[in-house]
């Protein structure tokens, strides 16, 4: 976390950045706006606070905290004034060009590092609500369980991704699936261990999966794949694959060994062009989810294609 | 210098307080103020003359500024007077606080000519 001076009279400059070094601080220090300006644009991803002069030549802190405010970074910059200007309607300007402190001249050591910590309040508040925000945003989007995308999240990402596949003139294949009889494995096994089941699919889908491709929990023990392909061929190639992986080893969870199977449909979506991306959707899931219950039909654990 | 003049030249407990006691880099302050002196009254004084008011303003608002950080009392309030009357385009009187000015650096000038002055 760095600081930046700007400060045109060399000795307070020499001042401030002594005594802000001997208390820790990085600082960096410009003799002008301008020069303060460069500085900035530079090293503005680790600067975190700022204490500006405001009568300099060149450019003056006043338009300089305009530009450090209105600049685009990703973490607040706690913006201080350190100036001759006592006057009441200048101590106003300043904080309505946005910045958070004013301080005037001639500064006190103590109160100068008190009021600096108060900077690092707000600035630590800030990275903290930052945090937490990136935290819900996960929970918002995941589902808890498998971490996997929940069913909202799942169809706006399906959406994007159909978007995208029509502007490449892609197919769009959407498979979808369901445990077999998952109903019996919660009876039998109890809850806990049906958890267990949706969790080790999920992995073992994981497992065959592009990084790319999308996978989502879609209802209870039902999930949907999104990939984008070169022809419906190899949608169902992806599909073949998910049954197999599933099926081929029994699960082995708490020592007891289980044996999972999962039935499949594959729709493709062909590109339109007519990006109605939304109503497409839809009409595809239902189609999905037709050719499912055929899969169901026809015996389980087997993929069937629209 | 006058004698009556018994302000001291400098707060050192300002002086002594933004350094943080540290009297090596008060003096390597003082003396970087001092050798830029002579060219701010220059600015200052070619200003009263053209009555040129904004460069008076920023002038003598830039040696406020400097002597009020290292201490100097009294030159900090005589170019708070200037800078005054810079905003108020008044020079009226300003030749004699230019001249009360000069003497205070001179006051200064031979303060800080005394080995030791930097001790309390």
């Amino acid at each position: 976390m760095k600081l930046l001076i700007v400060e045109d009279e060399k000795t307070i400059r020499m001042t401030l950045q002594r005594l802000l070094e001997t208390q820790g601080y990085d600082v960096l220090a410009a003799e002008n706006g301008r020069e303060g300006w460069e500085i900035f644009e530079k090293e503005k991803d680790d600067i975190y606070f700022a204490i500006l002069d405001w009568m300099m030549p060149e450019m003056n802190g006043l338009e300089l905290c305009r530009r450090i405010k209105e600049s685009s970074v990703s973490h607040y910059i706690y913006v201080m004034f350190l100036t001759g200007k006592k006057d009441v309607e200048s101590i106003i300007e300043g904080f309505e060009t946005g910045a958070d402190d004013y301080i005037t001249k001639p500064f006190n050591r103590r109160e100068i590092l008190a009021r600096l910590s108060v900077g690092e309040r707000i600035v630590d508040l800030e990275k903290k609500l930052k945090e937490k925000n990136e935290l819900l945003h996960i929970l918002a989007i995941k589902d808890g369980l498998t971490g996997i995308l929940n069913r909202r999240a799942l169809f706006e990402r399906l959406e994007e991704e159909l978007s995208r596949s029509d502007r490449i003139r892609n197919p769009l294949c959407l498979i979808m699936l369901d445990i077999d009889h998952f109903k019996k494995v919660n009876d039998v096994h109890g809850h806990v261990m049906g958890d267990k089941v949706l969790v080790e699919v999920v992995n073992r889908i994981n497992s065959v999966l592009r990084p790319y491709d999308i996978i989502g929990r879609y209802g209870g023990e039902e999930f949907l794949v999104g990939a984008s392909v070169p022809d419906p061929e190899t949608g169902r190639k992806i599909a073949e694959r998910i049954r197999a992986c599933v099926g081929e080893r029994p699960f082995e969870i708490d020592g007891e060994h289980l044996n999972v199977r999962i039935s499949l449909s594959v729709t493709s979506i062909m590109p339109s062009g007519n990006g109605d991306a939304d109503n497409i959707l839809e009409a595809a899931i239902k189609s999905a989810d037709s050719a499912l219950y055929r899969a169901k039909e026809k015996g389980r654990n087997r993929v069937e294609c629209r | 210098m006058k004698e009556e003049n018994a302000r001291p030249v400098f707060d050192m407990d300002h002086a002594l307080d933004i350094t943080g006691g540290d009297t090596e880099f008060l003096k390597e302050l003082v003396e970087l103020f001092n050798a830029d002196c002579p060219q701010k009254l220059n600015v200052i004084s070619r200003a009263i003359e053209d009555k040129d008011f904004k460069t008076l303003d920023e002038a003598a608002h830039s040696l406020k500024g400097a002597s009020g950080n290292l201490g100097l009392a009294c030159l900090h309030e005589l170019s708070l007077k200037l800078e005054k009357m810079g905003k108020s385009e008044n020079t009226d009187g300003a030749d004699e606080t230019f001249k009360e000015l000069e003497e205070e650096i001179e006051r200064f000038g031979k303060f800080i000519s005394r080995p030791g002055w930097e001790e309390k």
